[in-house]
């Protein structure tokens, strides 16, 4: 089954596997990881966050249709997270608790480093709130 | 086992069809020129235009030297009328040109060989003992095998004077020469660490300390490294595991495994207010082995084209069915097991070490 999401304007859009979807929600950049992600869709995934630092808004990464990812994507993610200053807008991640990606981010203790929240409107309201 | 130059590299053979591909435009080029010129003979030597070829070759680069060759063949043809030669003096200066290019491409594809090697050489442990202090430790380094693909995984094994034997197993995040030399140098500095007998923590923060001075000079590029430190200490009833990030040993005895449960330190190479804990593991008498490992050993398919990764918990049943402590045709059991799951050689460099009590006569000291 493939997962969808809502595109900008609101029409349904079908989403391939292992695919990085870019959605921009009121004031954050939502960059969506579906499938698998590894060292070959890493590029597409950085591609993505560069575009959305552009536009200075809020960056969500949501995990929560990935099911794999691995140490690739996690640099990309510890980067935004380094990069997102007081001056420069917020980074947060979506992965709840029971998926794939929130294990890795468990393994790799890194709950401390990398804001992750359980679902997307969670993400979506830290960093709207004022830092 | 080491197996060093696994992944070949494929770049040479794709420059040389590159070459050919220049060679045979030029010759398209040329070939207009030789049926419209006039056959006169003014006598410009052929061998001239070799050396031409060859010396431009060597000074200008295959490129521009191939050019300079062309550029040479077509003036003599047209401007000077030269058509008796006019055949081989195309073909015999591409064709050296041609020979150069091969040269130098054999030349530069044995430099990055041995560069990949000697990187690779640099990732794994200089110990060459199975038997050490009272244990036995054995490895297994296994390169990706996709072109170009070097990674930072890296281990080593040192026995210190104590009696306590330290296994280090690592990996510097991203691929390519930068992660692999930076993993060679992390490894190289843990080993002098450790035959110091610098205290495990102690140990993380120096290499944490100098990854991220590494980040400095480097301007970012990578992001952090996973380590985990294994100490059997003398007696060998105990155990010290020290996580930076990376995933906790498998100890598995015949009855199943006994679960290391305790929250991982981050990664090293991240910030300077990062803090790190050494945990005891007590161990059972006997009929045990402690697996560290790389992630690449878990991540692959768990079946062909299946999902992946493959998981923690496919690799526990393949440890089981092994012979325990695991010996050298159980490791490799391992890794063939994981490999048949995935259904093509793995994607990822793979490091797996076993620790576990000595199995035969353990040789005199």
């Amino acid at each position: 089954m493939l997962p969808s999401v809502p595109a900008v304007g609101g029409t349904q859009q079908v989403v391939e596997p292992d695919e990085v979807v870019v959605t921009e929600v009121e004031h954050a950049v939502v960059i969506s990881l579906f499938g698998e992600h590894d060292l070959s869709t890493a590029q597409r995934l950085q591609e993505a966050y560069d575009d959305a630092t552009g536009r200075g808004s809020a960056i969500v990464f949501d995990l929560s249709s990935a099911t794999f990812i691995d140490s690739s994507v996690i640099g990309i993610l510890l980067r935004a997270a380094r990069e997102a200053t007081p001056a420069r807008p917020p980074v947060a991640l979506v992965a709840p608790a029971s998926g794939a990606p929130a294990h890795v981010i468990d393994v790799l203790g890194l709950d401390g480093v990398l804001a992750v929240f359980e679902t997307r409107i969670d993400a979506l309201h830290a960093t709207s709130s004022p830092q | 086992m080491i197996v060093p130059g696994a992944g070949r590299l494929q770049t040479g053979r794709a420059r040389l069809v590159a070459a050919g591909v220049v060679v045979l435009v030029e010759l398209a080029i040329a070939l207009p020129f030789l049926v419209i010129s006039p056959s006169d003979v003014r006598g410009v030597p052929g061998p001239l235009l070799i050396v031409v070829g060859v010396a431009a070759s060597y000074v200008l680069g295959p490129w521009l030297g191939v050019g300079v060759t062309t550029t040479a063949v077509v003036l003599a043809v047209t401007i000077l009328g030269e058509n008796r030669y006019a055949e081989p003096l195309v073909w015999i200066p591409a064709a050296a040109a041609l020979g150069v290019l091969g040269d130098r491409v054999r030349r530069e594809d044995e430099i990055r060989r041995e560069l990949l090697d000697e990187l690779r050489r640099g990732l794994v442990s200089l110990e060459r003992e199975r038997h050490l202090g009272e244990v036995d430790v054995i490895s297994r380094y296994i390169p990706a095998e996709t072109a170009q693909v070097l990674a930072g995984d890296f281990y080593g094994v040192v026995a210190q004077s104590n009696g306590t034997v330290v296994v280090m197993v690592g990996d510097v995040a991203g691929h390519g020469p930068a992660s692999a030399a930076l993993a060679t140098r992390l490894r190289a500095m843990w080993r002098g660490l450790a035959v110091a007998e610098v205290e495990d923590v102690r140990t993380v923060e120096a290499l944490d300390e100098t990854l991220r001075a590494e980040q400095e000079r480097m301007g970012s590029g990578i992001p952090f490294a996973t380590l985990c430190i294994t100490s059997i200490m003398p007696g060998r009833r105990q155990a010290c595991v020290m996580l930076a990030g990376h995933p906790p040993p498998l100890l598995v005895t015949a009855s199943g495994e006994q679960v290391l449960a305790f929250p991982p330190g981050p990664p090293i190479g991240l910030t300077p207010t990062a803090a790190w804990t050494s945990n005891g593991v007590d161990l059972p008498a006997e009929g045990w082995s402690l697996l560290l490992y790389t992630d690449g050993l878990v991540e692959g398919r768990a079946n062909p084209g299946g999902p992946r990764p493959f998981g923690r918990e496919r690799l526990l049943p393949l440890v089981l069915s092994q012979q325990l402590p695991l010996d050298e045709q159980g490791l490799d059991a391992l890794v063939a097991g994981v490999t048949r799951a995935n259904g093509e050689p793995l994607g990822d460099d793979v490091i797996v070490v076993s620790i576990s009590p000595p199995s035969g006569p353990v040789p005199d000291p």
